[in-house]
């Protein structure tokens, strides 16, 4: 499991601590301006309100590639797939059959 | 004799010769592939003619790795699904370089890595292929496959284990 192997990332949101490291980033004038004025809306400091916004943003991504927390609607559909699984179509089964013609899969 | 050899990224491969048309996922085969590979968190193999010479140009690549997938206990919820986390193959990237598009590098990807999803599945389980689509009209290319959408907006699609059978076998090396 990815994200839980990795004690960095264990933590969602904004992990406390001090900040030390720096990361580089050119903001164009306009967000640049619209990030400083939204942070002075919540009375917060530039850094800490983009530290907050993408940490929300890292576990999202994060998390969409090692975690699937359905919806119900998404739940309903994939027990519907898993119940009644489509069978392969001619256009899996002509790509299979171009793969082990011309592939070899070296491991 | 084969044209073309799946194998793991390594530095053979030009990795910066790669071209799909989507920066992310040209970015990620540049950047990031290896180091996700070493940290463990997903494995990525590439296409290369079968003659090819370091640096090997890279046709395309996939990249799979496993997701945990959850549904909350609903009541009347669906049947069919364990009430606890399960595993699936994730498919989270599939590119062809643009000079080889049309030239059916992408079947033969998508081909390679059911039948990966699927030894995966055999040996350690769980419940199909997942896929993430990049956007709407990689949305129709999966699903002229037959994957198909978990949620009528979303880009993640699915095919289920039993799904995965079927079909000649890709020779491994």
């Amino acid at each position: 499991m990815k994200t839980k192997s990795n004690p960095s990332f264990g933590k969602r949101g904004r992990p406390t601590g001090p900040a030390t490291k720096r990361i580089n980033a050119r903001f164009p004038t306009g967000l640049a301006e619209k990030i400083e004025y939204a942070a002075s809306l919540r009375g917060v400091a530039v850094a800490a309100f983009i530290q907050e916004a993408v940490a929300e943003r890292a576990d999202r991504v994060i998390e969409a590639e090692s975690h699937w927390q359905m919806t119900r609607q998404e739940a309903a559909n994939l027990a519907a797939m898993i119940a009644k699984p489509p069978k392969p179509n001619q256009t899996m089964l002509n790509a299979v059959k171009l793969a082990a013609r011309h592939v070899v899969i070296r491991s | 004799m084969s044209s073309y050899v799946l194998e793991l990224v390594d530095g053979s491969h030009d990795r910066a010769g790669f071209v799909s048309g989507l920066d992310s996922v040209d970015r990620y085969l540049r950047e990031t592939a290896r180091s996700h590979m070493e940290k463990g968190v997903s494995v990525t193999r590439v296409l290369v003619e079968a003659e090819a010479k370091a640096p090997k140009a890279v046709l395309g690549y996939f990249t799979l790795s496993n997701i945990t997938v959850e549904a909350r206990e609903w009541p009347g919820a669906p049947k069919g699904l364990p009430r606890q986390a399960v595993s699936a193959v994730l498919l989270g990237r599939l590119a062809v370089t643009q000079s080889a598009h049309g030239g059916g590098i992408g079947s033969m990807l998508v081909a390679t890595a059911r039948q990966l999803a699927r030894e995966t599945i055999a040996r350690t389980g769980g419940v199909g292929l997942v896929v993430d689509a990049a956007n709407e009209e990689i949305v129709g290319f999966y699903a002229r496959y037959g994957f198909r959408r978990v949620s009528p907006e979303g880009l993640r699609m699915f095919l289920p284990a039993a799904s995965l059978e079927g079909g000649t076998g890709i020779p491994l090396d």
